[in-house]
Parts: structure tokens; sequence; C-alpha cells
């Protein structure tokens, strides 16, 4: 059940997210969103999510380091970030709290 | 850009050649493939592009090609061509589609109302006669809405892109685009070269047939004077769509290469709005009247053991009209999309 919720992850926010430490190119992305959020982006994913994000100028891309384009958060994407992990802040508070009404039905 | 090359990693050993991979980046749209791809193919280089890789590739071509993003299109006019280039395919696919169901139905003689039957009770007649008469009205009247759509498209399509078609003639004849000029003119020739290729197998398959009288009923094995077999027939609506595809890439190729801009541009987008939304009228009532036949052949069918009819067992396929209801949704969907890009990209407030 666990690994089935990682299909709820949204690839958009986790290559922002994967972006906001510094400029990854595509297969650093791809590495950094497996190892640290536990999601596997394939390329399709990965580039359609790219090209929807820079056409939204949430992220730019740098010089080319030979076919190896590295991409790097703006402005408006890190607030666009900043926004969602608020959202997501409330949210997983909610849980927590709804969660600690009713004692033994999580396992600790 | 690099392309195809022999690729190899900081120690010089060779770099997989990702052929699947290829082939699915090879779907994506022209600007989409010359931003992206030689990053797609590095990140493959390094994580393996297996089959899954390339499937969730040619998956996402799909969106790439209906909402491509904006940020490849650095102006409205590079949108507009990109757009036109691709309703003029699906419009192809479109009308290579009308044809053959015109060809189906409306060409046979297909229209219910000329159905006589005789019944053993006069009870049974009339309510044969009431549960199929909605269905030939409904019939009628699509291939009615069917003819006037069509002309309409065509028209517009043929006289939108007229202006454009002769400005971009006239440039390639000056700046001598050899190139160019032909993919223009492709148009003009692949329907030509495909109708004298159609009507030549068509006379020799009859002459082969050796016989010019029609034989009522028709003899087993004997000629067919008023068309060809089914077999021949599903190679001449394939060479058809192959000529149709043809035709509208060479178009689509010289847009691409020549660049034109200015009013006659936005003349086409505009006038390929209106040709797409008649287009997707008449593949509506094309798709009406294919349902319509459908269930009046199913239900006369039902009927032949008590009612002594024409038989409309041809129209009864299901197969047939799943595959055709799909081609047309699809190849619609395409256009509709890329025409409103177009069109909207054509308005004097895009940006």
């Amino acid at each position: 059940m666990t690994e089935r919720l990682d299909r709820w992850a949204d690839p958009p926010l986790l290559v922002l997210a994967s972006l906001a430490d510094g400029p990854k190119h595509g297969y650093a992305i791809t590495q950094d969103v497996e190892q640290t959020m536990g999601v596997r982006l394939s390329a399709g994913t990965l580039y359609a999510v790219i090209a929807r994000l820079e056409a939204r100028d949430l992220i730019e891309p740098l010089e080319a380091d030979d076919r190896r384009r590295p991409y790097r958060i703006t402005a408006a994407g890190a607030e666009a970030l900043a926004q969602q992990a608020e959202r997501m802040a409330s949210v997983t508070a909610l849980f927590r709290q709804r969660l600690s009404t009713r004692p033994g039905l999580v396992q600790p | 850009m690099s392309r195809d090359t022999d690729v190899r990693d900081a120690d010089g050993l060779p770099l997989p050649r990702l052929p699947l991979a290829r082939l699915a980046l090879g779907l994506y749209p022209p600007a989409w493939r010359d931003r992206y791809r030689d990053e797609v193919l590095a990140l493959l280089e390094e994580s393996g592009g297996g089959t899954r890789a390339a499937a969730s590739l040619a998956w996402h071509a799909v969106p790439a090609w209906i909402s491509p993003p904006r940020n490849l299109y650095a102006d409205r006019t590079a949108r507009m061509r990109a757009c036109l280039a691709t309703v003029l395919l699906a419009w192809s696919v479109l009308a290579g589609l009308s044809l053959v169901f015109a060809q189906l139905t409306q060409l046979q003689g297909a229209v219910p109302p000329i159905l006589t039957y005789a019944a053993p009770s006069v009870t049974l007649v009339r309510l044969t006669t009431l549960t199929l008469t909605p269905y030939t009205a409904i019939v009628t009247w699509s291939y009615h809405v069917f003819d006037a759509a069509l002309i309409v498209s065509a028209l517009a399509i043929g006289a939108g892109g007229l202006p454009l078609w002769l400005i971009m003639l006239r440039r390639a004849h000056r700046e001598h685009r050899r190139r160019d000029l032909a993919r223009l003119l492709m148009p003009l020739l692949v329907p030509t070269a495909y109708l004298l290729a159609l009507v030549i197998t068509v006379s020799l398959i009859r002459a082969a047939q050796g016989c010019r009288v029609a034989h009522d009923p028709p003899l087993v094995g004997a000629c067919q004077p008023n068309g060809v077999g089914p077999w021949w027939f599903l190679v001449f609506v394939l060479a058809g769509f192959a000529a149709a595809i043809t035709a509208a890439l060479g178009p689509a190729r010289a847009l691409r290469s020549m660049k034109p801009r200015g009013p006659a541009v936005r003349f086409a987008a505009r006038a390929a709005a209106l040709g797409v939304g008649s287009m997707l009228v008449a593949a509506l009532a094309s798709g009406t009247a294919a349902i319509s036949l459908y269930q009046f052949a199913r239900y006369t069918d039902s009927l032949r053991p008590w009612v002594d009819m024409q038989s409309f067992q041809q129209y009864g396929s299901t197969a047939t009209l799943v595959v055709y209801l799909g081609l047309v949704v699809a190849a619609a969907a395409v256009a509709a999309v890329s025409a409103s890009r177009a069109a909207g990209a054509a308005r004097p407030d895009s940006g």
C-alpha cells in the first residue's frame, strides 16, 4: 500500500523540490528524486514536466554541458514550491490531528 | 545539435544506441525534438533506455502534439505554422475517412427508404415500417448534412490555404528552392498520380476478369462490373491514405523550412479553423449515419426470419464501426485542438 501511494506524487512538484537546492541536469534530477523522495521518474515523464515548468517560467535552462543541460529553479518556481509546501504542511497537520483522535489505529 | 553519431563516454567506451528510444523521440513535434532530443538521449545513455523508457516517451508524445509548450514557439507566427502543419495532416486523414464512408454507404445506394419487404401479416408490416422509419430519416438527413459540411470544409481549406500556397510557391521558384517547390506541388502531384494509378489498376483488374457483362445474380468468381473485390478495395483505401498523408506532408515540411510570415499565414490559420469546424460537423454526421445504419442492419437482420426484406448485413459489423469511429474521433481531436490553437495565435491580442 505504501508503494502504491507513490503514484499520488506530483512529478512537477518533485522536480521543483529537486532543483530547490541547486541546478541539476535530467539524470541528476531522476537520481535525486529517486533517492530522496522514493519516486522513479521516467525520461518521458521528466521531460514532459521540464517542458511544462519551463513554459511557465518556474524553471530555466542553463548553458549546456556537452549534451546535458542543467536547469535552475526561478524565483516564481521557488515561490510556487513554498506555497505548495505550506498547503501540504497544513494538510499533514490535519492528518496527524485526526489520526491522534483514534489512538491505537496506527501501530507505533 | 549532435545527431546519431557514435557517442562515447568519458572513458572512450561506446554508449548504447537506444534504437527504440530514438524511434519514440521521432514521434514528437519537430520543435520539441530540436529542443530536448539530445538531452533525453544523454539521460537515457546514463540511466538505460529499455522498452519501458521508449514506451513512456511514446506515450508522452501525444500531449506534446496536442498541447505543445508555448516556449517552444518563439512567436505566434511560428505557433500558427506548426498548428497549420498538424491541421493539414489531420484534415487529410479526416477527408480520406469521409471518402471511404461515402464510397461504402451513399455511393452504394445505401438509402434505407428504398427498402421493400413483405410480411405474413399487415400488423407486422406496419410495425416494421414504424420501427425502421426513424432510422431511415436519420440516415437520410445525416447524408445531407455530411455532404454540405464536407463541401464547406474543402472550400475553406482550399481557399484559405491558396494565398499562402501561392506566396510560398512564388518564393520557392524565385529563390530556386527546388526541394520546397517539389514539396509545395505534392498536393497536386500525389493525388493525380494516385487517381491515375487507380484508374489503370481497376481497368487492368476488370480486363483480367475477362467479362464486361453484368450478371444478375452475380456469378461466383465472375467479374464485378461496378467495382473490385474487397481485398483490392482495401489496397486502394490504404494507398489512398498513404497518398493523402504524403500530399499533406509536402506543404507541412515546406512551412517548416520556408517559415513564411504575414497576413497570408493568419488568413490560413482562420480558414483552417472554419475548415476543421465544418469537417467536425461532417464527421459527426457520418458517425450518426454509420451508427444508424449499423442499428438498422442489426434490426433488419433480426426480422429477416419473419419478414422478406433486403439484407443490410454489410453495415452490421461491430469491428468496422468501432475502427471507423475510433479513427474519426482520434483525427478529429487532433485537428480540433490544432485548429483552435492556430486560430488563437491568429488573434490580434494573442501574445
